[in-house]
């Protein structure tokens, strides 16, 4: 399969190199030192401030502390959190990570403005940090560099990386004031305006002092020398107007002088205090990042022995899951993502972060020192419980676990773990579940499917179809129908469509009928751990005993639980979605798409084959080499698709809010203005079964939901008679 | 307080109808292949009210009673995992194929030998015959007071206070101890069990009864001790394809419609 | 074989419930030259067995303390009526009386009762009891080897009785102490009959195409009668407000098993059907023929709901 198509290009990637010439800059300098003559270019340090020695040097120290401080405070509130394993495997792969998602900031240009801006700000306070380190090397050790060329040098890249700062908090300035309603502006807090005006004034002040000292040094002195610090230099100019004596100007140089360091170390101990600790923890989060699949969540092991299901306790999150905590940076990303909060559901996964953090702040230290006296858990310490109070199991509810937020979170904060942990400890620990998907659980431990009610036996698409093979170990493939694709009427006709097209391709497969059970993925997404262990397990040992190898898929979602979780239960299949295996036959000529589907499509990606799975290509290709169908990208799609609202468990959900995820998604899909809505998940369908009418009322010219097999199925054998509506034909244009 | 709640495993309802098989030899259903038999969804909201009782009065014990084969051993523990506290299974070769008298006899000699109980809960009827027999036979055989069909109960005092469900409403009765209550499904859904518990439950030992243990001889319990006597148990001819009601205009329509009900005996 | 027939009457408004007329109506088909009798319990007891038509003869007692059902105080009574009129077959309703009285009845009498019949016939000699049984997926015919036999009948399982009412009565003894005591009584309104009970229940979905439409919806409701019909609605109505919540039918909402399910502009999602498929006897009615609610009816009338529906409700009301 080609790589997904949008992980970021190279030109993108070289925009996040910007920390390269800036390290080049100064290693220059130290190369540039030794043979240079004495009397060319150069400026006295602590020029005109006796006593700024022995001030920065006492400012820097207690920096110094304070971080120090800082960090052993926050290292302690981690340290109650449970060990959290496999943090230190795939090591080369973490620190590619940090280099692209952290350092880099890959995620951080996923919104292009914030990219832009981000960059200048990061690269001017990185760059001018450098600056002022050489100044201090200059000043206080025996090494002499800045003077000569490298020294006009220098001033130059200075200056230019305190502009580029300066027009980096312009942005900021522009989008946290004049920009509408903005994400930004939902959990908007003393600290944020503090840091930007903050920032904006360490760099003004910068370039007074700069342009104050070359009016009295330079200018006249050495004007060939005071343009390479274009911004003193225009300040320099600026401040020649005003004709003062120098005696004023030096007072003014002082003065200023004092100001700016003493607001730059402010600013910076504000690391501690504030979310500019990012600037340390979100390079480092990009270090713990996962590194396995985001369609895996974790497996409690030796579940039977544990003392609490699931995270009910903030010390039962894992230490990394407490750490994260302090990356999150309130920009709202994840929560503009999210489905729930775009139809006006009771979740934010920036709040629920925040909310995690100041729980954390409040009963960490206190469950800490009991630690310490009684050595127990402590869970009885805090006052609030974390579930229920803290976070209200409505908002655990309304997630969709379709990892838009974690794929947005500039500083690799992972929300789905850490929601469905919580869920866990509400299903096992206290069985409060809302009413319709304690149903489905309930079916799924009595009947080993969550449909309730179904009248459909798992056989029943077979009638009509011929010989349908079941599966006996010597076939290639076993074709996993999943409990959608057998007991939903809806998904009948994609489970025949996927089994004709697999038989007109040649395959040797087989089905397993009647012996089908859920592979668990809604008892685990649902919280229910216990119950998918047990799911899993079973499956595992059946797969094993029919000497399974190769499975495919005509499900997401049983595709993601083969492919990402049974590794974690000794089951390792080669799992295929049917989107990858039919692009694959057709591409090698095996099956053929003949007739024309005069078709306008859309295409929904579904979250477990998108963003979990990173299969973008494989559908978009079928669509592709279907003759006559012509595809509109909605506005949200690929990796930023919106979920169609029934991921984690919603499918068996009532959902509280002011509107359905599937309408929203739908009328997305209507915009495009295609005829057809092309998925590939059997939820997927179901919701837009229900969402497109109810967006569209009107039963002439509305939009259909496929399954992509349905298309293909069509494109390979003709339309089937039975698809009389005039949509189905495409001729239905308005 | 001591509760005993009844519960009966049965051939899943929800058992899809191309599924449902009858061996006409022995007049009996045959298990549809993969569906597992599940507790009787009315004995399971039984088992809800009797633990709410139990809660709301801070004390107390509730027992799940079960006659049937090894196999209702899983209904049994479904009970204690929402959180019974002792399950007894009634499982005896000689109780097979009784009718509701003489599974109220067993029920109710099971509930004598354990002595203490104060209250019965009971399904209204079990979700396979439907019979709604069992609850008000053992209230009869013990000669307790008894509230059918339940949609709520709680302790007033010294007496049960039931909600009782009617065809045009409800009416509040007063039930002094011991008393048999039915519950009906308008009670609500039973709670899901906390893993927690379903852990203890799987744990427990459950009592095993047989007709001697229980002082009763095998020709008055099962088939031999039954009264009511089955002859045929068939699936009733269904049009299998939907018939479309003829009519040129909708009154005609109607009035094929109406006719065709009626004659189902349906309105 | 002749049979000795008391029907366990119930009284509504001071005269013998349609119910009651319906069992002396097949009791008197029954009887192949026995006796039919009726009990009547209640006040108005002895005026209402003149209208008791079909029976011979009337056990009864005015007692107002039998208005309301107690199963302790009416067990007595009807015991009496049995061994007076040396009944063979007891039948009563499935009633909120009859499905307590029934077992009770029995296990005082040591024989056995057939619950919630729908046929009862007799079969050279032996009478047969013809109950549904696991959810309507089968039927059950049952025989009663003691005596009497008793059994509970579903309503409109027989035809009415016509002509005279009982000419004789005999008392039976007031009421005795109860050990359940009715301490209050709340009568649901017509509205309130609940979706979950209602032996026939009437859905609408989108595809009635405003919220005014369940305005008919109940009048058909009304006209099938107000305490068998509900109404209902698919998960779709309900969305777009035109239904409270609490009447939704489906995955998500309430599961209903009536004997008659009429499913009006109603597509037949699966996500629907989960809560309706249950139903023993599904009615469709929708515009398109190919629409999946017709899968899994019985009846089906292609149409548009706003002639089919008016028309439906004027036949009703003939």
């Amino acid at each position: 399969m080609a790589a997904p198509r949008d992980t970021p290009n190279r030109a993108q990637r070289l925009v996040g190199g910007w920390w390269g010439p800036a390290v080049g800059m100064s290693a220059l300098g130290f190369y540039a030192t030794a043979t240079a003559p004495r009397d060319e270019a150069g400026r006295e340090i602590f020029f005109n401030v006796p006593a700024g020695p022995w001030a920065v040097y006492v400012f820097f120290a207690a920096l110094v502390g304070l971080l120090v401080w800082g960090f052993v405070r926050h290292a302690s509130l981690w340290g109650i959190g449970r060990p959290t394993p496999g943090l230190f495997r795939d090591i080369p792969q973490r620190l590619r990570n940090t280099a692209r998602l952290g350092l880099a900031q890959d995620k951080v240009r996923r919104d292009r403005y914030a990219g832009i801006m981000h960059w200048c700000i990061m690269s001017s306070i990185v760059v001018l940090t450098l600056v002022t380190a050489q100044v201090a090397i200059e000043a206080d050790t025996p090494l002499n560099f800045l003077h000569g060329d490298y020294y006009l040098f220098f001033s130059f890249y200075g200056d230019l990386f305190g502009v580029i700062g300066l027009v980096g908090v312009g942005m900021a300035l522009y989008r946290r004031y004049f920009a509408d309603f903005h994400r930004i502006r939902w959990d908007e807090r003393l600290e944020d305006h503090i840091i930007i005006v903050g920032l904006g004034l360490v760099l003004l002040t910068g370039f007074v002092v700069e342009g104050a000292r070359i009016l009295v040094t330079e200018l006249d002195a050495h004007p060939d020398w005071a343009v390479w610090s274009f911004g003193g230099f225009a300040f320099a100019k600026g401040l020649e107007i005003f004709n003062f004596a120098e005696d004023q100007v030096l007072f003014l140089h002082e003065a200023t002088w004092w100001v700016h360091v003493s607001i730059a170390f402010l600013w910076l101990g504000m690391i501690v205090f504030t979310r500019l600790d990012h600037l340390f923890f979100a390079p480092i989060n990009a270090f713990f990042l996962r590194t396995d699949s985001q369609g895996r969540l974790a497996k409690i092991e030796n579940i039977e022995e544990q003392e609490v299901f699931g995270v009910g306790y903030v010390q039962d999150f894992t230490w990394k899951q407490l750490f994260e905590l302090d990356a999150c940076v309130r920009c709202g990303r994840c929560t503009d993502v999210c489905p729930a909060n775009i139809a006006g559901q009771p979740l934010s996964p920036m709040h629920l972060i925040q909310d995690l953090k100041a729980h954390l702040a409040d009963v960490g230290p206190a469950i800490q020192q009991h630690r310490h006296e009684h050595g127990d858990a402590g869970r009885e310490v805090s006052p609030v419980a974390l579930v229920g109070e803290v976070i209200l199991d409505e908002t655990l509810w309304a997630c969709r676990t379709c990892g838009a937020c974690v794929q947005e979170c500039p500083v690799m904060i992972e929300h789905v773990p850490t929601i469905v942990d919580m869920r866990r400890f509400l299903v096992m620990n206290e069985a409060r579940i809302p009413a319709t998907a304690q149903g489905a659980l309930e079916n799924l431990e009595m009947r080993g499917h969550p449909w309730r009610g179904t009248s459909l036996e798992r056989t029943t698409w077979m009638e009509g179809l011929g010989d349908v093979p079941l599966f006996d170990g010597s076939q290639e493939y076993l074709y996993w129908v999943g409990c959608s694709g057998s007991l939903v009427e809806r998904n009948l006709p994609v489970t025949t469509a996927v089994f004709r097209l697999l038989r007109e391709s040649g395959a040797s497969f087989g089905v397993l009928g009647q012996e089908e059970t859920c592979n668990g993925d809604p008892a685990r997404r649902l919280g229910n751990e216990y119950l998918y262990q047990i799911l899993a397990q079973q499956l595992v040992e059946t797969f094993k005993a029919k000497n399974v190898q190769k499975v495919i898929t005509n499900c997401p979602h049983c595709f993601n639980t083969f492919k990402n979780e049974y590794p974690q239960f000794d089951g390792y299949f080669e799992v295929l979605h049917h989107t990858e295996f039919l692009s694959k036959a057709m591409q090698d000529g095996s099956l053929k798409a003949t007739h024309p589907i005069a078709a306008d499509v859309t295409y929904h990606d579904s979250c477990y084959l998108g963003r979990m799975n990173g299969i973008y290509d494989a559908p978009r290709q079928i669509i592709e080499m279907v003759p006559g169908a012509t595809l509109t990208e909605m506005q949200r799609t690929l990796s930023k698709g919106l979920c169609c609202g029934a991921g984690g468990g919603n499918m068996w959900q009532e959902e509280v809010g002011e509107r359905r995820v599937n309408h929203v998604r739908s009328e997305e899909a209507i915009n495009t203005g295609a005829s057809q809505l092309i998925s590939n998940c059997p939820f997927c369908i179901q919701m837009f079964e229900d969402g497109v009418p109810a967006v569209q009322p009107e039963e002439e010219g509305r939009m259909r939901p496929f399954d992509i097999a349905e298309l293909l199925e069509d494109a390979v054998f003709g339309p089937k008679a039975k698809e009389e509506t005039p949509a189905a034909a495409g001729d239905s244009s308005d | 307080m001591h509760i005993v709640v009844c519960a009966k495993q049965i051939p899943d309802p929800e058992t899809p109808p191309s599924a449902f098989k009858i061996d006409a030899a022995t007049n009996k259903v045959v298990p549809a292949q993969g569906i597992a038999p599940v507790l009787s969804q009315f004995d399971a909201i039984a088992a809800e009210a009797a633990l709410r009782i139990k809660e709301a009065g801070g004390e107390g014990k509730v027992t799940v009673i079960s006659m049937g084969a090894e196999s209702a051993q899983a209904a049994i523990k479904q009970v204690l995992a929402m959180g019974a506290d002792e399950g007894v299974l009634l499982n005896d070769p000689a109780f097979e194929d009784g009718d509701s008298h003489t599974t109220a006899k067993v029920l109710a000699s099971a509930i004598q030998k354990l002595g203490d109980v104060d209250a019965v809960f009971c399904g209204r009827q079990a979700a396979d015959w439907d019979m709604g027999q069992v609850g008000l036979l053992i209230a009869e055989i013990l000669d307790w007071p008894v509230a059918t069909i339940a949609k709520g109960a709680s302790l007033e005092g010294e007496t049960l206070s039931v909600e009782r469900v009617l065809a045009d409403g409800f009416e509040t009765v007063q039930v002094p101890f011991p008393a048999v209550v039915t519950v009906s499904n308008e009670f609500g859904e039973p709670r899901y069990p906390k893993l927690p518990q379903i852990m203890a439950a799987a744990k427990k030992t459950v009592t095993q009864m047989k007709a001697g243990d229980l002082g009763l001889d095998p020709s008055e319990v099962g088939k031999a001790g039954s009264r009511l006597q089955l002859q045929k148990l068939f699936i009733p001819e269904k049009g299998a394809q939907v018939e479309f009601i003829a009519g040129d205009t909708p009154q005609e329509q109607a009035a094929a419609l109406v006719s065709k009900l009626r004659a189902d005996k349906l309105i | 074989m002749p049979q000795n027939i008391l029907v366990v009457g119930e009284l509504e408004n001071g005269a013998p419930s349609t119910v009651t007329l319906e069992l002396l109506g097949g009791a008197a088909a029954l009887a192949a030259g026995g006796s039919v009798s009726v009990s009547l319990l209640g006040s108005g007891a002895t005026a209402a067995a003149a209208q008791a038509a079909g029976a011979s003869k009337a056990f009864v007692s005015d007692d107002a303390n039998y208005d309301t059902f107690r199963g302790e105080q009416w067990l007595p009574a009807v015991q009496a009526a049995v061994e007076q009129s040396g009944a063979t077959l007891v039948l009563m309703a499935q009633s909120t009386a009859g499905r307590e009285l029934g077992p009770r009845l029995a296990h005082r009498l040591n024989t056995a009762v057939a619950m919630d019949c729908v046929k009862v016939e007799d079969a050279g000699g032996a009478l047969q009891f013809t109950r549904p049984a696991y959810g309507g997926n089968a039927q059950a015919t049952y025989t009663i080897a003691t005596n009497p036999a008793i059994a509970t009948v579903r309503p409109k399982s027989f035809d009415e009785a016509t002509g005279a009412g009982a000419s004789e009565t005999a008392e039976l003894p007031a009421a005795g102490a109860s050990r359940v005591n009715v301490v209050g009584k709340e009568v649901t309104e017509s509205e309130g009959l609940a979706l979950t009970d209602a032996p026939i229940v009437v859905a609408g979905g989108r595809g009635l195409g405003a919220p005014e439409g369940f305005e008919t919806l109940r009048e058909l409701a009304a006209a099938l009668g107000k305490d068998k019909a509900a109404v209902g609605a698919s998960r779709a109505a309900v969305d777009l407000g035109w239904f409270p919540p609490s009447e939704q039918i489906g995955l998500t909402g309430k599961v209903v098993t009536p004997d008659l399910y009429i499913a009006i502009a109603i597509s037949g999602a699966s996500q629907h059907m989960a809560g309706a498929s249950g139903s023993k006897t599904i009615v469709g009615v929708n515009r398109d023929k190919d629409a999946n609610i017709f899968d899994f009816s019985k009846y089906g009338v292609v149409g548009d709901w706003k002639q089919v529906i008016p028309a439906l409700i004027e036949e009703l009301k003939k």
